[in-house]
């Protein structure tokens, strides 16, 4: 338990293998693009506008791009305000949905707690619930709301909810029997117990379902976009693949700025969960 | 020194009201048509004086445990009647008269040591000030002032149950039902805490009921020792200990204390053989 380990501070770890994998990334996609497009394509291969290239080495920035030009699309003025609003507006949505999604979860499941007949009688259609593909609901969302952030919200919402139910009752029964009966051997009410041992005692659940949920959120909102939404970042990605090879740096730019939504918005579920259940093992001091 | 099976035990230091009082208790768990039926106590019948310092020993499968659960109504009987201060043991637990120490802490741990002092004062809405003012004088009692504001897995396992006391305590309740509170502790931690257990016990007019599997520990912290029989659980005999108080650490040294731990020895050993 003593040993000493390397302890290194916080972002380092995560920056240095973010670098280890972008050297790689660069390398291979280095060798492959100079084995693949003869040098004097090259130039056209990569901006996408010269017809005189052949249709094989035009798809190569496709398939794995030179991870320089996908920076260089990421802070190009031009590409960096749009792929960074159109990821702001999906992320918006996705926390909105997040939101809502979490507490209907959170609801659902206290309702359940109270009594099994409850539970039997509500835990199947939850499940069913989550048998329905995304892919399916899109378009019926879109065809009763006609509003696309409705749309992203509920989908978001949707994919919140149950990782939240399934979770919270797990947690809300795992109380120690012990510290449950000495709660009722000092005449604690139903909501004190609630509020003094079984809520603290699901917490480090809730959390471990949330962060789950918020990657799923940003994803789900992303998934709706692709069936009829006018902005986001699923629409980048969505029309930066239809115009073909000349976009390919600015996908691979959406793809990442996806990525870092999704990230950041899991730091901040899991900072939030530090905050709330420092009494965890793996926060202990 | 040892009183019959028959007669109806009669525990507590000199004259007294009965504080707790259970009459031809039994104790069943399953249903007979399961037919997995375990009978837990048979015809418990025990008297035990207000401010008495009663154990409950036996060997495993005795029904001590099962007898302090039905005391503290976590647990009802079967069949019998236990009165506690002349009331059902439902109407003192809802009159907060029983404050429980289990083997382990159970404090929370999402609490300090000072908020798990205070817990049943806050489920019983005493205010603020008055919480930590009782709970800063409890933990001085029990020696842990400096650990107030610490979390409970920062302490040791006897810290931990020192603070379990302390909390068990915190609303003055007229019974302390202690479930081995010791048991996990290694013995010299042990010793240690049943001397302050009957320092506290002497400040405060509580009587205490407490089931242990330490023969010594029974005879150095009892006015009487039940000795319970197993499968299914009775009353064996109840021995009194007519040691003086106070009690200190050379008690455990002079000939009557072996004494008396070898006649609780002995008879532990016969009702575990019968």
């Amino acid at each position: 338990m003593t040993a000493r380990r390397l302890r290194l501070p916080d972002p380092l770890p995560v920056l240095i293998v973010a670098g280890a994998i972008l050297v790689a990334w660069q390398l291979a996609a280095t060798l492959y693009f100079n084995a693949s497009v003869s040098p004097e394509f090259r130039d056209g291969a990569i901006s996408g506008a010269d017809p005189k290239v052949p249709p094989e080495m035009r798809v190569v920035m496709m398939k794995l791009p030179l991870p320089n030009l996908v920076l260089a699309a990421l802070v190009n003025p031009d590409n960096a305000a749009q792929l960074w609003l159109a990821g702001l507006i999906t992320l918006r949505s996705a926390v909105v949905g997040f939101a809502v999604g979490g507490l209907i979860g959170f609801g659902l499941a206290v309702l359940m707690a109270q009594t099994p007949l409850l539970e039997r009688s509500l835990l199947p259609y939850a499940i069913i619930s989550q048998m329905v593909p995304v892919i399916a609901l899109g378009p019926i969302v879109y065809s009763i709301f006609k509003d696309e952030n409705v749309a992203r919200i509920l989908i978001a919402a949707y994919v919140t909810f149950f990782p939240v139910t399934v979770s919270t009752l797990k947690g809300l029964r795992s109380v120690d029997p012990n510290a449950l009966a000495l709660m009722t051997s000092l005449a604690a009410s139903r909501r004190q117990i609630y509020l003094l041992l079984r809520l603290p005692t699901a917490l480090p659940y809730i959390f471990q379902a949330l962060k789950i949920a918020a990657t799923a959120s940003v994803i789900g909102a992303i998934v709706v976009e692709l069936m009829g939404a006018q902005q986001g970042i699923g629409v980048t990605i969505l029309r930066t693949q239809y115009y073909g090879p000349a976009n390919a740096a600015k996908l691979w730019g959406a793809i990442v700025v996806a990525s870092i939504l999704g990230l950041v918005f899991f730091r901040v579920v899991a900072v939030a969960e530090r905050f709330a259940t420092r009494w965890q093992p793996e926060f202990r001091a | 020194m040892a009183r019959g099976l028959e007669a109806t035990h009669e525990i507590g230091r000199g004259p007294g009201k009965a504080a707790l009082r259970l009459e031809d208790v039994s104790m069943t768990f399953g249903t007979s048509d399961a037919g997995h039926e375990v009978r837990a106590l048979q015809n418990v019948t025990l008297e035990i004086r207000s401010g008495a310092f009663v154990s409950l020993i036996g060997p495993s499968g005795c029904g001590k445990s099962t007898l302090l659960r039905l005391l503290g109504d976590l647990l009802v009987p079967s069949t019998g009647t236990i009165r506690v201060n002349g009331r059902s043991p439902r109407a003192a637990r809802l009159a907060r008269e029983y404050g429980i120490v289990f083997q382990q802490p159970v404090l929370y741990e999402w609490r300090t040591v000072t908020r798990n002092v205070q817990l049943p004062l806050e489920v019983m809405r005493v205010p603020a000030d008055e919480r930590r003012q009782r709970a800063a004088a409890l933990l001085e009692l029990v020696g842990l002032t400096e650990f107030a504001e610490r979390y409970p897995w920062e302490l040791s396992g006897g810290m931990q149950q020192r603070v379990s006391i302390a909390r068990a305590l915190s609303f003055k309740p007229s019974v302390l039902l202690m479930d081995e509170p010791f048991g996990a502790l290694d013995e010299m931690t042990r010793e240690r805490l049943n001397h302050e257990l009957l320092n506290i016990w002497s400040e405060t007019n509580t009587t205490i009921v407490f089931v242990t599997h330490s023969v010594a520990e029974a005879v150095f912290l009892s006015d009487q020792i039940v000795v319970m029989s197993p499968r299914p659980g009775r009353i064996d005999r109840v021995i009194d200990v007519d040691l003086s108080r106070p009690r200190e650490a050379a008690t455990r040294e002079v000939p009557h204390f072996f004494e008396l731990v070898a006649e609780v020895r002995h008879h532990i050993r016969e009702v575990d053989t019968a």
